[in-house]
């Protein structure tokens, strides 16, 4: 008798254990399936748009880093709604970091610069046609504190109270470029080189100091507009400067979607955008 | 020294719950798989905690639920065989002995003691099996437990190998003063090397001298466990006979019969080929099997299939009739 | 060629591996010892959590931490005038953050491959926990903690999101190798971004031999 009621727990030990595999079993089938139909989706949207190419047209915009709020918020927004056919997607990066990918090959349709050295480098290269360039937009380099901050700071001699300064690096970022040269000017470099922290791009100098880890940096003036954790203490004078900070855009050469990307070079320089642009900080060049 | 021990715990399949004592021998466990034999002995040891209860060796209480006693292994002087022994497999089997005791001459002893001294500098890994639970023993004594467990201390061994190594742990144990508990499945085994048994069922622990219950299991889980062969449903008729259900003549039984049994055990080797006991029995081949050194054959008798052991000689498909003496019936629960 | 990405490099990763190691072993062990499951899943979710993010999203963790504008950062800086930040401890803080979840990981999966009857016997034979640790666990255990060594120390030397976030691009002083590729690609200077490439995969070739030779060691002493 004993064995018998082993036998039925045995039984139903089996049946549960026999049940969760069933389970399993469904779940996966359910997964698989689930995934399989939308692997099918996605084939069914590309396979439509690739259909309508004539139509619909992607650009990419190989942009510097401080243009990345104005151009992703307003700029490419109010372009889209215009041109309805047209999808623009932008790739934000250091100057150079951008220069370097499109002479490696990136597939960019328009190049916007924080500086014209890198614009320069690629017409030389004649990978950009000098005739497409349009200097569009004028910068200027501010010296920036931690709002928090309750040092009294005044102008660019007090970079000396900062044990941390965090610049672009000089190699590969205009906005260090122009630090290096406004402040050999001003006298002030050979402090700052030695206690500098060298920023692959101007976004991530920013943030430093937002932070606070460093007491002091240079930015662009339309960097320090857009956060709130830091403050502007000076503006660097342009005679410290040979040039005007000049942010050039153009059409790249190897571009496939030439027409398109002359309707947004024409977007850009249109009296709508001028008021963006000028709200984040920037000056038109006349 | 006296081991109490009296425990409580759950199983995944079902609770374990024994309780016994014993003093100075070698107490073996038999029960089923899965009944938690080497469950309790790691109890014991302290590397499992019952759920209740308590465990004590001499004076010493190891384990006490109610008073929020548990020793930790370290210090309960229990020592443990392992079935896979669990050498250390770094430490030659010097080392493996000398991690444990500085005493040299305890160890020199002890490799002597168990024929391991030209294998001093082995490794675990060059050893062979019966060399590894000789290994896996000196260790186990290097430490001078109180008590020792041994769980299925031979069935990682072949069978050669098997009765050579039982006879020299017989020696070994009549110098050990301590109690010792054996777990085994192995009905040779434990009949040879301990002279208490207990057999430890799903309902309870019946613990008794080995050949009694060998000769009376009394509840008929344990008369199969001790591996009778035939085990039939019976209605008592007087005090010293009963009636198997469906049989038409009644067996007389040396052991008195309670009012309430229901059920009678025939050992498939007591079932003899001569005509002088009361019971007779007239049978019909059905078939046999040959073991290396015995017969196993079945057959009908009044619609109730009997098994029978015997030797090999005998021409079993000839047999019509068998005798069964009254002491060899087992009265069982 | 600069050398003090080299020179940095070298010695935060060298800190960091022995500071990673003894940490990951120990409370890998610790864990592996505990009886409670629940209380192993959370130790080891918790653990694994950093192999799983990615490592900008650590540096922030790490920042929210030591950031001086952070209740712990700022009370290091009030009281006892240390600032984590842009400081070389930067560049070890987090290289052994994002290398101790392989050392941990790797040391757990040492220990359970250690046949577990032979920690019982230990405590049957009277062996305390601690002679257990050093004279079973760890000899048993330590080809797979030098594996897990090794990954941590390849992981520890490449580290760059969570340092540039923590420490910043100081040179000569936070600059390590991956910061000093990064900076020469980006000024376009392939030819010494490819020499410290060089430097960085001769240090690792290095520790692999070393490593596999102790290795080798360890198991002839075993099973």
């Amino acid at each position: 008798m004993a064995a018998i009621y082993k036998n039925k727990v045995e039984e139903g030990i089996r049946m549960k254990q026999h049940h969760k595999v069933k389970v399993i079993r469904l779940l996966l089938v359910a997964f698989l399936f689930l995934t399989a139909c939308t692997a099918n989706d996605k084939k069914t949207a590309t396979s439509s748009s690739s259909s309508s190419q004539t139509e619909e047209q992607h650009l990419l915009i190989a942009a510097a880093a401080s243009l990345e709020s104005v151009m992703e918020k307003q700029i490419i927004p109010a372009f889209e709604k215009e041109h309805p056919e047209t999808t623009v997607e932008g790739n934000y990066d250091s100057s150079g970091k951008l220069q370097a990918q499109i002479e490696k090959g990136l597939e960019a349709d328009i190049f916007f610069s924080a500086a014209t050295k890198q614009m320069d480098a690629l017409v030389s290269q004649k990978l950009i046609d000098k005739k497409s360039v349009v200097p569009l937009l004028q910068n200027q380099l501010v010296m920036i504190v931690p709002s928090a901050s309750e040092v009294d700071w005044r102008d660019f001699s007090d970079l000396k109270k900062a044990e941390m300064i965090a610049v672009g690096d000089p190699a590969s970022v205009p906005a260090g470029q122009y630090a290096e040269k406004g402040l050999k000017a001003l006298g002030y470099w050979d402090y700052v080189k030695n206690h500098a922290s060298f920023g692959t791009n101007v976004t991530e100098v920013l943030n430093w100091v937002a932070e606070g880890s460093a007491q002091a940096g240079l930015v662009y003036a339309t960097d320090a507009a857009s956060s709130d954790k830091v403050k502007v203490v000076a503006v660097l004078p342009e005679d410290t400067l040979n040039e005007p900070i000049i942010y050039p855009v153009a059409l790249v050469e190897k571009s496939q979607e030439k027409a398109a990307a002359e309707e947004f070079l024409t977007f850009l320089e249109s009296k709508e955008v001028a008021k963006y642009f000028e709200d984040t900080g920037f000056i038109m060049n006349k | 020294m006296k081991l109490f021990v009296d425990i409580q715990k759950k199983l995944r399949d079902h609770p374990l719950q024994v309780a016994f004592e014993i003093e100075a021998t070698t107490l073996g466990i038999l029960g089923a798989s899965g009944c938690g034999k080497s469950m309790l002995l790691k109890c014991i040891a302290g590397i499992e905690t019952p759920d209740s209860g308590r465990i004590q060796l001499g004076e010493r209480v190891l384990f006490d639920q109610e008073k929020g006693i548990n020793l930790p292994p370290q210090k309960r002087k229990v020592g443990l065989l392992f079935q896979q022994y669990a050498l250390f497999p770094h430490l030659t089997v010097y080392k493996n002995l000398s991690c444990v005791t500085s005493d040299q001459g305890l160890i020199l002893k002890l490799l002597h003691m168990f024929h391991l001294e030209n294998v001093r500098n082995s490794y675990p890994r060059q050893l062979s099996g019966g060399q590894k639970q000789r290994v896996a023993c000196a260790r186990m004594l290097a430490f001078e437990p109180e008590l020792l467990l041994l769980d299925e201390p031979f069935s990682a061994l072949d069978t050669a190998l098997k009765e050579e190594l039982q006879l020299e742990l017989h020696d070994h144990l009549a110098d050990f003063k301590g109690n010792v508990l054996i777990v085994s499945h192995s009905l040779d085994e434990l009949y040879r090397l301990c002279p208490t048994l207990a057999i430890l069922t799903e309902s309870d622990l019946i613990k008794g001298n080995t050949s009694d219950l060998f000769k009376q299991p009394q509840t008929v889980e344990a008369a199969r466990l001790t591996g009778c062969k035939n085990i039939f449903s019976v209605k008592p008729l007087d005090a010293h006979s009963v009636q198997v259900d469906g049989w038409k003549i009644p067996l007389s039984v040396a052991t008195e019969v309670p009012k309430d049994c229901r059920y009678i055990g025939i050992r498939a080797h007591d079932l003899v080929l001569d005509d002088t006991a009361i019971n007779q029995l007239d049978v019909e081949y059905i078939s046999s099997q040959q073991t290396p050194f015995e017969q196993n054959a079945w057959f009908n008798c009044q619609e109730t299939n009997l098994w029978w052991k015997g030797s090999k000689q005998i021409e079993a498909a000839r047999i019509k009739r068998f005798s069964l003496s009254p002491e060899a019936i087992m009265v069982l629960k | 060629m600069e050398l003090s990405p080299i020179i940095i490099s070298f010695q935060t990763a060298m800190l960091s591996i022995v500071l990673t190691f003894f940490s990951g072993t120990l409370i890998a062990y610790f864990v592996f010892r505990l009886k409670n499951h629940g209380l192993k899943i959370l130790f080891n979710s918790l653990f694994t959590l950093p192999l799983v993010l990615p490592p900008t999203v650590f540096g922030f963790f790490l920042l929210d931490i030591f950031g001086v504008q952070q209740p712990i950062g700022k009370f290091l800086l009030d009281f006892f005038a240390v600032k984590v930040v842009f400081s070389w401890t930067a560049t070890v803080i987090a290289a052994v953050a994002v290398s101790f979840p392989l050392m941990y990981r790797s040391a757990i999966a040492a220990f359970e491959q250690i046949e577990p009857d032979l920690f019982a016997a230990a405590q049957t034979l009277g062996f305390s926990e601690k002679k257990i640790f050093f004279k079973i666990a760890l000899p048993l255990a330590l080809n797979g903690l030098l594996a897990g060594g090794v990954l941590a120390f390849a992981r520890g030397l490449g580290e760059f999101g969570a340092t540039t976030m923590l420490a910043g691009n100081i040179a000569g002083k936070t600059r390590t190798l991956p910061l000093a590729i990064y900076s020469a690609v980006a000024a376009g200077d392939w030819s010494l971004a490819q020499n410290y490439v060089t430097v960085i995969v001769v240090i690792c070739l290095l520790m692999l031999f070393l490593t596999e030779l102790f290795s080798r060691n360890a198991r002839r002493r075993q099973l």
